[in-house]
C-alpha cells in the first residue's frame, strides 16, 4: 500500500477543516448505522447467530492450515488453479504473467479491499494493462484518482455534485446530480468493459473448504459479470477468509448483509464452484484463486489474532464516532475505522502506530461487530505494545510512573491531592480553569477544566466522623 | 510460494497464538418453521416485494404464460433469452414463443475471443431473460438459480428485465432449511446464485437506485396449483 | 433502626474524591437511607483505569493490586458511582491479573462483589424509588463503559422515572460518546472536541436545563465544553439528582 508522507495529526487537521465532507461522511455513516440497527432489531435469534458466527470464525482460524488444504484440494479437483502468494509482489507478478500469457489487454475488476492493499492496479498499470473498476463507488474513485474512504461505501465522502463533476469531466457527459441519471451513465459506460474484458478480477468474501467454492457478494451485479463474461476469472483471497461448510457460509451471509447495509441478504450471493463445466453454456474457462498471506500469518501468531475474525462488513466504521468525525481518508490506510486502526499497524508497520490512540474506547464498534470482536481490548493491546516500544512521549511516561507510585501510597496520594488543589485553586475562577499548562493545554483549547474541591471527599469524610 | 511452505507457516502461527481451539460447534442454523404452504407463499411474496421485486401469484402455467406474454409485448423488440424448456415450469415455453415470432437468443458462449464478443453483442439486444429457479426462500424473498446445462447465467444477468418462474412447492422457509435438504445442489454446477431483488446501489449519497449492472427489474411468477 | 444494616464499601473514585466530593456524599446519604452502613477505606486511591486505557499495563497492574489489597480486608459489596471504574474492576482486573498466582483469585473475588451505584440500588437492594424530588428539565447521557460493558440502562431510567417533578426530554443520539475517553481528550483533542461539539448540539436541541450522567470524567468534559460556550446547562451526576428529597 502506498503510504502518504503526512502524519496522522496532519491528516486529522485536514479532515476536520473540510466541514462539507465531514457532513457527508457523518450523514452517510449514520444512515448505515441506523439501517443496520433496524435490520438487527427484527432479526430473531440475532445474538445467538452472532455468537455462532464468532465460533465459526474461531474454529476456522484454529484449524486454518487444514481448511486451506481441503479448500485447495477441492478447487483443484474442480479444475481451478490455486496460487499461494506470500506477499503483494508474488500475487501481482502471478497476475501480470497470466495476463501476458493470455494476451490480456483489458481487465474488469469488482470491488476488493485486498487488491487495494496490494496495489494491484498500479502494478498492472505499469505493465500497460488497463484495469477498470466496475463497482460504482470504486469506479468514481478510479476516475477521480482518489482513494476509497470506506470499505463498503468507497465514495462516502463525496456529494452528488462531486460525482456529477467527475462524470462530466471524465466521461464526456452533461453535468447532472441526479443519482439515477448518474447510475445510467455508469451502466452504459461499463457494459462495454464487461463484454470486452479478457480477464475478470475479484476478491473473495468467503471460501468454502468443504466444496472448494468461493462466494462473491455484490448488490450491483458486477461481481457476477466479471466472473461470467471474461474468459479468465482471477479471485484473490486473504488466507483467513475461509469458512468450513456451506451452512457456515449461510450464517455469515445473513450477518454480513444486515451488518453492512441493513439488508436481509445482499442482492447477489454468488457461489462459484470451479470454472465453467463442459456442458454449461456460459462462464469463464479458467478460474485462478490466489491465496495470499501478506502479513496475515504474523497477525495469526500474535496476541491480536482475533482481528482475523473480521468479515469486512464495515459496521464498526459506521458506528464509530471518531470515524464519523474524521472520515476514512484521515486514517491513511485502505482499512479505516476501528478495524483499520488495528489492522493497519499490523499489516503496514510503524507509520500507523498512532491510529490505535484515536479512540475514546466507547465500545460502539464491539457492540455492532457481527462476530463480536473485542475491538477496544485489541486497541488497548496495541497501545501497550506502542508503550513497550517506547513510542509514548516522555512526559506521559514519567507522569504515569509518578502516578503509579503515588496511587499505591495513600499518604503520598493525599499530599498529591492537596498540592494539586492548591495549584488549581490559584489558576481558577469560580471553580474553573480556562488555561492549563504544558501538554494539558490541549484540554483547555475548547473546554474549561474544574479546579479541585476545597475539601476532598476523604477530608469531608474524616471531619464528619469527628 | 510452495503450498507446503505456505501451510507450514500457517500451522506455526496457529501454535503460537492464544486463540481458543474449537472442535465442534454446539449450535446450528435455524431451519425456520415449516408452516403450511399458504403462509410460506404469503411470506415469500411479502419479502420479495419488500426488496422491490414484482411478484405475480398465479394458479396455473397458462396464466403464467399470459403474464410473461404481457411483459414481452411491452418491449421494444422481440428478442429474449431463456433457459431450456426442461428447466421451466411452463411446458413447451420456447416453442410457444417461437410460434409467436419471438426470437430466442442462444447464449452459448464460444471460447474464441472474436466469436465470444460478437455473441455478447447479439445477446445484449435481448430485452428479457426468463429462468426457472431451484428454490425460493420465504424469509428473505430470495430465489436460487444454478448454471447447469441449459441454465445460462446470462439470462438473469445481461438483460434489463429478469423474469423468474417458480412453483410454490419450491419455496423453503429459510436458506438453512434449503441447505439441510439440498446442499449438494448448490455445488453441482459452477455457479449458484442466491438473488434477493433487482440489482441496486446506494454508493452515491446513500440514495438507492436500481439496475446498475444487473437487471433493474425482477419479476417473480409464482405458480401455485 | 430495626432492620439489619447492610455493610457497604464505598469506592468513591479518585476523581470524585478530588473534584466533586459532594457526589460521594450524596451516594452515602442515599445508601444510608436504605439501611446501608457505608464504610470508606482511607487507603483507597485510583483503580488504575487511566493507565490501563493508555496502554501502561505495568502501572495498571500495580494500581489494581493496591485496590485489591485495600478491599480484600473488608466485607460487603463494593459500590462505585462510576460505570467505567466499575467496569475496570469487574472486567479488566481479572483479565490483567490472570497470570498472577496470588492476585488472580483475589481479583475474581473483588470482581464479583463490585457494583455500579444505580445497579446496586435497583438490582441488589431492589430499590426503585428513593423518594427523590428534583425540579428541572433533564436529558440523560448514558456513559459508554457503563452502558456497553455493564448494560446500565434500565436502572438509571427507573430511578429517574420515579423522581418527582423531574421532566425528562429525549436526547438525540444519546448513546453516542461525548469524546472524553481519558487521555484521548488531550492526546487527540481535535477529534475529542469534534465529538463533544456534536454532543453539545444534541443537548442544546433537547431543551434540557440539566444533563444527567453517571461518570465524572464525562460530566466534567461536557460541563467544561458547555461552560466555555457560555451555555447555562448544568451537568450532574445521577446521585446528586436523586439525593434531593426535600
Amino acid at each position: 500500500m502506498t503510504v502518504t508522507k503526512l502524519t496522522f495529526y496532519d491528516r486529522i487537521d485536514n479532515a476536520l477543516s473540510h466541514p462539507e465532507k465531514q457532513l457527508a461522511i457523518s450523514a452517510g455513516a449514520k444512515a448505515k448505522y441506523i439501517n443496520r440497527a433496524n435490520a438487527m432489531a427484527e432479526f430473531q435469534d440475532m445474538e445467538m447467530t452472532r455468537q455462532l458466527a464468532r465460533q465459526v470464525r474461531a474454529n476456522t482460524l484454529s484449524k486454518l492450515d487444514l481448511y486451506l488444504e481441503q479448500f485447495a484440494d477441492n478447487v483443484e479437483t474442480l479444475g481451478g488453479k490455486i496460487f499461494w502468494a506470500k506477499d503483494a509482489d508474488e500475487c501481482n507478478n502471478y497476475i501480470h504473467q497470466l495476463a501476458v500469457r493470455h494476451n490480456v489487454k483489458l481487465i474488469a475488476k469488482s470491488k476488493s479491499m485486498l487488491t487495494e492493499e496490494i496495489d494491484l492496479n498500479d502494478s498492472l498499470g505499469h505493465a500497460n494493462i488497463e484495469v477498470v473498476e466496475t463497482d460504482l463507488g470504486e469506479f468514481i474513485v478510479q476516475l477521480s484518482n482518489d482513494r476509497p474512504s470506506h470499505i463498503i461505501a468507497p465514495v462516502l465522502h463525496m456529494t452528488r455534485e462531486d460525482v456529477g463533476t467527475i462524470f462530466n469531466e471524465n466521461l464526456n457527459v452533461p453535468f447532472t446530480t441526479d443519482p439515477s441519471e448518474l447510475n445510467t451513465i455508469a451502466r452504459e459506460h461499463m457494459r462495454h468493459i464487461f463484454l470486452n474484458a479478457d480477464m475478470g478480477i475479484s476478491g473473495v468474501n468467503f471460501g468454502v473448504a468443504e466444496s472448494g467454492s468461493i462466494c462473491l457478494v455484490t448488490n450491483e451485479g458486477n461481481g457476477r459479470l466479471i466472473s461470467t463474461t471474461p474468459r479468465i476469472h482471477v479471485a484473490i483471497m486473504g488466507m483467513e477468509r475461509i469458512v468450513p461448510t456451506l451452512t457456515d457460509l449461510n450464517t455469515m451471509l445473513q450477518l454480513l448483509a444486515r451488518s453492512a447495509t441493513g439488508q436481509k441478504l445482499t442482492v447477489y450471493n454468488n457461489i462459484i464452484t470451479g470454472p465453467k463445466r463442459t456442458n454449461e453454456l456460459d462462464g469463464p474457462d479458467e478460474l485462478h484463486i490466489i491465496i495470499i498471506d501478506n502479513g496475515r500469518s504474523n497477525i495469526l501468531a500474535s496476541s491480536l489474532s482475533e482481528i482475523l475474525y473480521c468479515i469486512r462488513c464495515g459496521a464498526c466504521l459506521n458506528a464509530c464516532p471518531v470515524f464519523q468525525s474524521i472520515g476514512g481518508h484521515a486514517y491513511g490506510s485502505v482499512y479505516p475505522g476501528p478495524v483499520g486502526s488495528i489492522l493497519s499497524p499490523l499489516l503496514f508497520g510503524n507509520h500507523f502506530d498512532p491510529l490505535p490512540h484515536a479512540s475514546s474506547l466507547c465500545g460502539a464498534c464491539k457492540e455492532v461487530c457481527p462476530v463480536d470482536i473485542d475491538l477496544p481490548s485489541l486497541l488497548i493491546k496495541l497501545r501497550t505494545q506502542n508503550i513497550q516500544k517506547g513510542s509514548a512521549p516522555l512526559w506521559m511516561q514519567i507522569s504515569q510512573w509518578i502516578y503509579a507510585v503515588t496511587i499505591c501510597n495513600p499518604i503520598l496520594f493525599q499530599i498529591f491531592l492537596q498540592l494539586a488543589q492548591t495549584i488549581t485553586n490559584r489558576f481558577s475562577q469560580k471553580g474553573w480553569i480556562t488555561k492549563l499548562p504544558g501538554p494539558l493545554k490541549n484540554w483547555t483549547n475548547q473546554r474549561d477544566f474544574p479546579a479541585l474541591a476545597q475539601k476532598s471527599f476523604r477530608q469531608m469524610w474524616s471531619s464528619n466522623k469527628e | 510460494m510452495q503450498r507446503n511452505q505456505f501451510v507450514k507457516t500457517v500451522r506455526r502461527s496457529i501454535n503460537l497464538n492464544d486463540l481458543p481451539t474449537i472442535n465442534s460447534l454446539p449450535i446450528k442454523n435455524k431451519l425456520g418453521n415449516i408452516t403450511n404452504r399458504a403462509t410460506l407463499i404469503k411470506q415469500f411474496v411479502h419479502e420479495a416485494n419488500a426488496v422491490k421485486c414484482h411478484t405475480h401469484l398465479v394458479n396455473d402455467h397458462e396464466i403464467a404464460m399470459d403474464t410473461i406474454l404481457n411483459l414481452l409485448s411491452d418491449q421494444p423488440n422481440k428478442k429474449y433469452m431463456s433457459w431450456d424448456d426442461k428447466w421451466l415450469p411452463i411446458p413447451n415455453f420456447n416453442t410457444i414463443l417461437k410460434n409467436l415470432k419471438y426470437e430466442h437468443c442462444n447464449n452459448y458462449i464460444p471460447q474464441d475471443r472474436e466469436k465470444r464478443q460478437s455473441t455478447y453483442k447479439h445477446l445484449e439486444q435481448a430485452c428479457i431473460g426468463i429462468t426457472g429457479c431451484s428454490a425460493g426462500l420465504a424469509d428473505t424473498g430470495s430465489i436460487i438459480l444454478e448454471s447447469q446445462a441449459g441454465q445460462g447465467r446470462l439470462c438473469s444477468l445481461l438483460v434489463p428485465i429478469h423474469v423468474a418462474l417458480i412453483t410454490s412447492n419450491q419455496i423453503y422457509p429459510t436458506m438453512g432449511s434449503y441447505l439441510s435438504d439440498k446442499s449438494d445442489n448448490v455445488t453441482r454446477s459452477s455457479n449458484c446464485n442466491i438473488i434477493t431483488g433487482p440489482s441496486r446501489t446506494s454508493d452515491i449519497t446513500q440514495t438507492l437506485t436500481l439496475g446498475i449492472h444487473g437487471p433493474g427489474t425482477l419479476h417473480i411468477v409464482i405458480i401455485d396449483n | 433502626m430495626s432492620k439489619t444494616q447492610q455493610i457497604v464499601q464505598l469506592l468513591v473514585t479518585c476523581m470524585i474524591d478530588a473534584i466533586a466530593p459532594n457526589i460521594g456524599m450524596s451516594v452515602k446519604n442515599i445508601l444510608n437511607r436504605h439501611q446501608c452502613e457505608v464504610q470508606f477505606q482511607n487507603s483507597q486511591t485510583c483503580c488504575g483505569q487511566p493507565a490501563f486505557n493508555a496502554g501502561f499495563i505495568k502501572q495498571a497492574r500495580t494500581m489494581a493490586r493496591h485496590t485489591i489489597d485495600v478491599f480484600s480486608k473488608t466485607t460487603g459489596p463494593v459500590v462505585i458511582p462510576s460505570g467505567s471504574c466499575t467496569d475496570m474492576i469487574v472486567h479488566q482486573y481479572p483479565e490483567i491479573l490472570k497470570h498472577d498466582p496470588i492476585y488472580k483469585t483475589k481479583a475474581e473475588q473483588l470482581s464479583k462483589r463490585t457494583f455500579e451505584f444505580t445497579q446496586f440500588l435497583v438490582d441488589y437492594l431492589k430499590v426503585e424509588d428513593v423518594g427523590a424530588h428534583y425540579t428541572g428539565c433533564a436529558a440523560y447521557h448514558p456513559c459508554c463503559h457503563g452502558l456497553r460493558n455493564l448494560n446500565i440502562k434500565r436502572q438509571p431510567s427507573i430511578l429517574l422515572n420515579n423522581t418527582q417533578s423531574l421532566k425528562q426530554v429525549e436526547l438525540d443520539c444519546a448513546e453516542e460518546c461525548c469524546g472524553f475517553g481519558g487521555l484521548f481528550s488531550i492526546n487527540m483533542n481535535k477529534i475529542s472536541e469534534s465529538m463533544l461539539n456534536k454532543k453539545m448540539s444534541h443537548v442544546i436541541d433537547s431543551g434540557a436545563n440539566v444533563l444527567i450522567a453517571n461518570d465524572l470524567g464525562c460530566i466534567i468534559h461536557m460541563q467544561g465544553g458547555l461552560r466555555r460556550k457560555g451555555i447555562n446547562i448544568k451537568v450532574k451526576h445521577i446521585a446528586e439528582i436523586i439525593d434531593d428529597c426535600n
